[in-house]
């Protein structure tokens, strides 16, 4: 399973330095996009690779890795043995410790060794790419570029990019293409000035917001509150520095305030010179790591808050906000403490981002961007400004999300569904009812691409802009409420008819590929089985969960994951195996290359690392398979029946004696199996059809759900969200 | 009637499936590795071996396709050495000793290689495509395949309690460290590439053995640390003619006795080794009293240590370099191990009569009594 657009990248082997959070993130973020990575550091005594490989450790436990299995592209090493391993890198990235001299050092090393046209690049924070390459020659300059990273990594969807007049255009090229199509990120291009964009406003505002609630009297539950309203971090600020530790303030903000000049606004807000933050480090109350920070947790498990005036401790208080913290003009127009802090803060705010936006970079679109994926913004203050009205006078805000599939023109729809007219023959499939859910009228709309497939397009993409669901299944409430007024006839209906449209969908005239992001469960994983192909998001989430609500997947979940596991062979009883594990437990898989270990995805399906490159992707994917298209052939499946049944049973009964499963599993595994083998007349001399497992399929989906055991499991699902385990 | 000798044995390492160091060896590289191994430690002549007969439990994929002919064939024998598969699960291995012995006694044959080879990490215990009959029950399948709760069974019936186990674990551990340590299993074992010594083999701690869950039973009794673990090895043995080592030059280090295979119900398989070490003593003309060496599998500590009481066996007696709870039990190479070290023990330890005996899953016992030579 190739990741889209790698190849074009011109980066097929990096060699980062530095292991820790940073330096060992960015090193499996390139892993999960399956690029060797060589990762060095320093030589440790006895192990010399020893520092490098507790980086990997660190990363492998902190879910750095989207499958342990990408850790095998990692190479660990160390900066004195394993130098010459980096001629082979196309890009170096250098994350070392934030000293310049350091750095230094370290670049001349690597100059040694480095091959032409190879991308360098520092992960500094603070340091300017003018300092970084004083000195170190007319052949270092134009290939050094700065690429700022947030942590963690995987997570964080900001890289800020330094470069300068001199930075070779191919340099430039190719480190913009390989930081979007490699690891996912959003580049933000800055200029060279302290702390770049995010950080720069990031701080600033923290700075702001900590000591205009100070000023202005406000509890620090208040002011978080406020903050979580405005759309900063749901942490607020107070919570913030909780989470990312008070003890950093003397050396961030220092730091930042010191390269700054007199009469930089942040010069105002002396965070490190501020007597409460003083008082909270030297009383080693650095936030969450150490127990107690402005928040901390009573003896008896309640929260507590630090009393800006005493420094005290006292009960946490739920501050109400004007307008439910939800209407943000109330907010700002309520003349209290809270809607002059807000207000104070956001002028503050938006003020300095006006002032400075010139200066940061050419596009003031750059600073909503940077704030926003850095600081985890819900908007950037341009866009408050325009929704608020403050600050007239800053640069407007430019909406997001705009130019999305439902913008496309419309060939067919409902309420719940359309099929949109992608351009050049193609069309998009799209759902659009609560979180993508298979409500009835949608398989309307299924019906109509598939009558219409090879007259009103020649391609067929299925996806969507939501921004959480590829397609969660089917509803749970809805099911429930079907079978109360139509009885299992109605749910068997139901059932037959998405049968019959997946099936109809992949043996339909025209290439169809899903474009799968965020969840992709149960009837929603199907329905990208039925695909042809599927580009996934690589942080997509896909899974067939229906055991968890004593259901199994009766969309042809079963019976693809089986063919799928005939077509890699090891007889019948290993064959059904493959796909009652991956079915019985339920997991929602954590990631693409996960989904693909277990047979949802496929070798053929391709990864995007940035989800804005699924849809473009899948339609490309379309386009280049509408020459000489010819639908898949139905399947034939050999089933073990009985005997095989029997072996897949077999060692179920001990996990049951061990306590693993429960009861209710171990009739749910009954009843999987059962359809995994072929049901009881089948035998390993006679094939079956898909529509033949397919029927069994429904007909235990049909009886499971009139089994109280499955009754307790939705309904426990429906009432806490969590599953129960009967 | 031509009387059968072990005049050779030797195994490879044995260590931790899939995470031990022979993981990633095919166990048909392994068991032709322990054939060279044994050829050229023996010095015997490969033209004149009659047959290689090897054990296997689940002879499937790369132990599939008569695994006792390839070894032979991946040793560099030359291609008339014939070779055959033997499987009785976990009794496969004394099996093939005794085919070759009974091969000898009728006259078919002067020389035998006979061994065993498992990878269980390469081919899962109850193989790839476990088939049960679809008439059994699930407490059939239970009693035949699941032999963890037979070893719970047994615990239950013969009053092995927890403490019981452990402390047996504990013993079979500490036994086997010692003799780790002090050298004595280094001579049996012939290294592959760099692994040469076994890689089960752990100093043990009684606290750790009595803080463990247990595995196969809620609230049961039976842990990871009083089961054998799953193990990759091979092992081969020499069975020759007295004829034949003293044309070649061998020395023998014990005679075949008599040997005797019996069978009960499968839920209580661990207690095999009472009725076929009863037989096979009887045949020999012989009480429990005249065995000097038990080499006894240790599959469980409870099964181990009910068939110990059964049997009467002196503890001083029984498994004296540790067994398979610290050693490890590649199913079907297990057997030649208990054979091979019950003849070189009575060598080393200068005694006359050894037992080696085994419990086998789907309910059977195997022993084999030897004498010294």
């Amino acid at each position: 399973m190739s990741v889209i657009g790698a190849k074009e990248t011109g980066v097929a082997r990096v060699a980062v330095i530095g292991g820790g959070s940073m330096g060992g993130g960015i090193a499996a973020q390139f892993a999960n996009a399956g690029i060797p990575v060589d990762l060095l550091d320093m030589a440790g005594e006895g192990n010399r690779n020893a520092p490098a490989e507790a980086g990997l450790a660190r990363q492998l436990k902190a879910g750095g890795f989207m499958d342990p299995s990408a850790a095998a592209n990692v190479t660990c090493g160390n900066i004195d043995d394993h130098l010459d391993r980096l001629s082979q890198a196309d890009w170096i990235v250098e994350a070392v410790i934030e000293d310049l001299a350091i750095k230094q050092d370290l670049f001349r090393k690597i100059e040694t060794v480095r091959k032409p046209g190879c991308i360098l690049s520092s992960n500094t924070s603070t340091i300017p790419r003018a300092d970084l390459i004083a000195g170190m020659g007319e052949r270092f300059a134009p290939d050094f570029v700065i690429t700022h990273f947030f942590n963690p990594p995987r997570v964080m969807q900001l890289v800020e990019i330094v470069t300068a007049p001199e930075t070779d255009p191919g340099i430039d090229r190719d480190v913009h293409a390989a930081a979007r199509a490699l690891l996912g990120k959003t580049v933000v291009d800055c200029r060279d000035t302290p702390g770049f964009i995010a950080n720069r406003i990031g701080c600033f505002w923290m700075a702001a917001a900590a000591l205009e609630a100070k000023r202005l009297g406000l509890t620090v539950e208040l002011a978080d509150a406020v903050n979580a309203a405005l759309g900063i971090p749901r942490t607020g600020v107070f919570g913030l520095f909780d989470l990312v530790g008070i003890d950093l303030v003397p050396h961030v903000w220092g730091s930042l305030m010191a390269s700054l000049p007199d009469d930089d606004a942040l010069q105002g807000f002396d965070l490190p010179g501020d007597p409460t933050f003083r008082a909270l480090i030297e009383a080693g109350r650095f936030g969450r790591k150490a127990g107690a920070g402005f928040y901390r947790k009573a003896q008896d498990g309640s929260r507590e808050a630090l009393d800006l005036a005493t420094g005290d401790y006292r009960p946490a208080e739920k501050p109400d906000l004007p307008g439910g913290g939800r209407d943000l003009k109330a907010l700002i127009d309520d003349t209290g403490p809270a809607g002059t802090y807000a207000k104070a803060l956001l002028e503050a705010v938006i003020g300095y981002a006006s002032d400075h936006a010139a200066d940061l970079a050419d596009d003031p679109a750059a600073i909503d961007t940077a704030v926003e994926l850095g600081y985890s913004w819900r908007q950037g203050p341009f866009k408050l400004a325009s929704a608020t009205g403050l600050f007239p006078q800053a640069p407007k805000g430019v909406e997001a999300g705009s130019g999305g599939v439902s913008t496309l023109p419309l060939l067919f729809g409902n309420d719940c569904a359309s099929v949109h007219d992608m351009g050049d023959g193609v069309a998009c499939f799209r759902m659009h009812t609560k979180m993508n859910s298979f409500h009835p009228d949608v398989f309307e709309v299924l019906d109509w691409a598939v009558t219409n497939a090879g007259h009103a397009f020649d391609a067929l993409v299925l996806g969507n802009d939501d921004p959480r669901a590829f397609s969660v299944g089917a509803d749970l409430s809805f099911i429930l409420s079907m079978i109360d007024t139509g009885g299992t006839t109605a749910l068997d209906d139901y059932i037959r008819r998405g049968q019959t449209l997946f099936l109809a969908l992949r043996r339909c005239p025209v290439p169809v590929v899903a474009a799968v992001h965020g969840f992709a469960l149960g009837g929603g994983c199907e329905l990208s089985l039925h695909a042809d192909t599927v580009i996934a998001h690589a942080e997509a989430n896909m899974g067939l969960p229906e055991t968890k609500v004593g259901l199994i997947p009766a969309w042809g979940g079963c019976t693809t994951l089986l063919a799928r596991s005939q077509a890699r062979g090891g007889g019948p009883v290993m064959e059904a195996r493959r796909a009652f594990d991956a079915i019985l437990p339920g997991t929602i898989f954590g990631s693409a290359l996960q989904a693909k270990s277990v047979g949802v995805l496929r070798e053929g399906d391709g990864i995007v690392m940035h989800r804005g490159d699924l849809l473009p992707a899948a339609k490309a994917r379309a386009l280049a398979m509408i020459d000489g298209y010819t639908p898949p052939e139905p399947v034939f499946l050999t089933v073990g029946g009985p005997s095989a049944k029997a072996g897949v049973m077999a060692a179920l009964s001990a996990e049951m004696h061990a306590g693993r499963i429960t009861g209710t599993d171990h009739m749910m595994a009954d009843v999987l199996a059962d359809i995994l083998t072929g049901g009881p007349d089948a035998d390993m001399t006679r094939v079956m059809t898909e529509e033949e497992v397919m029927a069994l399929e429904r007909a235990a989906l049909v009886d499971l759900v009139t089994r109280p055991t499955t009754r307790d499991r939705m309904d426990h699902m429906l009432k806490t969200g969590k599953p129960l385990r009967n | 009637m031509t009387d059968a000798y072990i005049a050779g044995y030797v195994r490879s390492p044995f260590t931790f499936a899939r995470k031990g160091a022979l993981a990633g060896v095919r166990p048909d590289d392994l068991g032709a590795h322990v054939i060279r191994a044994l050829l050229e430690r023996t010095g015997a002549p490969a033209d004149e071996i009659e047959d290689v007969v090897f054990g296997c439990a689940f002879p499937e994929a790369e132990q599939g396709l008569n695994v006792g002919r390839i070894v032979g064939m991946l040793a560099g024998l030359p291609h008339s050495v014939a070779g055959a598969t033997i499987n009785r699960w976990c009794g496969s291995s004394i099996q093939a000793v005794q085919m070759a012995a009974g091969m000898m006694a009728m006259n078919a044959g002067e020389a035998f290689i006979a061994g065993g080879t498992e990878s269980m990490s390469r081919v899962p215990m109850m193989g790839f495509n476990n088939m049960p009959h679809p008439s059994w029950t699930q407490q059939d399948v239970d009693d035949y395949e699941t032999v963890g709760l037979t070893a719970e069974r047994v615990a239950r019936e013969h009053n092995v309690s927890r403490d019981d186990q452990d402390a047996f674990a504990f013993d079979s551990h500490s036994k086997a460290a010692a003799a780790q340590a002090d050298g004595r299993l280094a001579e049996e074992i012939a290294p592959y590439g760099d692994v040469a010594l076994d890689g089960c083999v752990r100093e043990p701690s009684k606290e750790k053995l009595g803080g463990l869950k247990t595995v196969f039973l809620q609230g049961g009794t039976v842990t990871a640390g009083s089961s054998s673990p799953m193990t990759d090895g091979a092992t081969a043995t020499l069975v020759a003619s007295g004829d034949f080592c003293t044309r070649h030059g061998l020395t023998p280090m014990a005679r075949v006795v008599s040997f005797a295979v019996s069978g009960c119900e499968p839920g209580v398989m661990g207690l095999g080794p009472i009725d076929s070490t009863r037989k096979a003593l009887k045949r020999a003309g012989l009480t429990i009293d005249d065995i000097d060496i038990v080499e006894m599998n240790e599959a469980f500590a409870s099964q181990a240590e009910a068939c110990r009481r059964a049997l009467e066996i002196d503890p001083a007696k029984l498994n004296i370099d540790g067994g398979a709870i610290a050693l490890g039990h590649p199913l079907g190479a297990t057997g030649t191990r208990l054979v091979g070290k019950a003849a070189s023990l009575l060598q080393r330890e200068g005694k006359k009569r050894a037992l080696a005996t085994q419990c086998i899953g789907g309910g059977m016992g195997i022993a084999m009594v030897l004498e010294a030579a």
